[in-house]
């Protein structure tokens, strides 16, 4: 006695073996499998010869997974370079801190606390690299939903990952302020910059979840995140006082400079999508 | 008649969009109503339905939604959103520049 149930999770199980299924993918295949059993059983053949032909006219797996496979764009290139970016700067990062510890200069506590802090900063400074390559290449055309999406979903990973080593990081330093100084913190300007940063870093994730799912929303968050990092970690040193006061640093034209330049990335990026390909083609 | 694999592949998404824009509809009834529309002649495999599908709903040309049906059983059903109506014109007018371009060539001649 044919088993249409036990044939089904058989099939189910052959068809999961490719990767290319998503589970959403794979019950409505099964759906269509059943809907055509049901039909040819009720045209007057046996379930089991039914179930063979509606399996044959669905098609081999391998032939239904590679048409699949077309559908998946190979990832963005400046996604794949700024992933290469963050990771060399994570290394070259830990071999520095490493060898400062090594020889005393560095105490554990603060040489993890700069580890984290760093990272969570350039993380944020990458999101707001790969918005500026987003606008760039959308006034030559616009994104598909596909590529928004995907777009969408490494800023929000990447969002959270800058966002979980500056908490970590703010807090390793709160612990080494209190043994060092006799405070966890003291709205030094540092302080206040670090504040700002994790607010924001909090904002965009929580803007994320809960709605700038268009390319101009990602755009906005991308580029305001290059501005509020750039005036946390590097306005308080242009400060002569506070307990982070490394020596007044003369950047200030640089960094007013590149409020500018994402200032105007954001206004090009109002323009609508494919603008200078439009004006090439007059 | 087996239609040859880049003909079935071009005339898909049209084919798929015009019976969407007939009404909401899900993989095995687009199936059938394939077959019924040629009389059973276009040999589709099933399967290849659903790349195009997903296609179409990556593009924001389809919304699909899973709707319980009487009998149960979950369907996910397909709708045309403005977007695909917009791309459905655009092939509509290809297609009929190239069948009116084909007929003309193919018309009898009265000598």
């Amino acid at each position: 006695m044919h088993n249409l149930e036990e044939s089904i999770a058989q099939w189910r199980r052959t068809i999961m073996a490719a990767p290319t299924f998503s589970h959403e993918t794979l019950d409505e295949l099964e759906n269509h499998l059943r809907e055509n059993v049901d039909q040819l059983v009720r045209s007057g053949m046996t379930e089991s010869e039914a179930f063979q032909r509606a399996i044959t006219q669905l098609g081999g797996v391998r032939g239904i997974a590679s048409e699949f496979q077309k559908l998946d764009q190979p990832t963005w290139l400046p996604v794949k370079v700024i992933t290469g970016i963050g990771v060399t700067t994570a290394l070259a990062l830990a071999i520095l801190l490493i060898v400062r510890f090594d020889t005393g200069r560095l105490s554990f506590l603060l040489a993890s606390h700069v580890f984290m802090v760093t990272l969570g900063y350039t993380t944020t400074f990458l999101i707001g690299a790969l918005g500026i390559c987003f606008v760039v290449q959308r006034c030559l055309s616009d994104f598909s939903p596909f590529r928004v999406r995907s777009f969408t979903r490494v800023t929000f990973i990447l969002g959270g990952a800058a966002a979980c080593l500056t908490a970590v990081g703010i807090i390793l330093a709160m612990v080494w302020a209190k043994n060092e100084w006799g405070r966890y913190w003291a709205w030094d300007p540092k302080e206040t910059g670090a504040f700002a940063v994790i607010t924001w870093q909090l904002c965009f994730l929580l803007a994320h979840r809960f709605a700038c799912h268009t390319a101009r929303g990602i755009l906005v968050m991308s580029v305001l995140g290059n501005i509020v990092v750039g005036f946390g970690w590097f306005g308080p040193n242009l400060l002569s006082d506070g307990l982070h006061a490394y020596g007044t640093r003369n950047y200030l034209l640089l960094l007013l400079a590149a409020v500018v330049f994402n200032f105007a990335v954001f206004v090009i990026g109002l323009a609508p999508a494919g603008w200078l390909r439009s004006r090439k083609t007059l | 008649m087996k239609l040859e694999k880049e003909l079935v592949a071009a005339s898909s998404v049209p084919l798929v969009l015009s019976i969407l824009s007939e009404g909401d509809s899900y993989g095995y009834a687009i199936i059938q109503r394939v077959k019924e529309l040629s009389g059973g002649k276009t040999e589709w495999t099933d399967g290849m339905l659903y790349p195009v599908l997903h296609w179409l709903e990556d593009q924001h040309l389809v919304r699909g939604r899973w709707v319980k049906s009487e009998s149960g059983r979950k369907r996910k059903y397909y709708s045309v959103q403005p977007d695909g109506r917009q791309a459905l014109r655009q092939r509509k007018a290809q297609w009929t520049l190239v069948t009116s371009t084909l007929n003309q060539l193919w018309r009898p001649q009265h000598a």
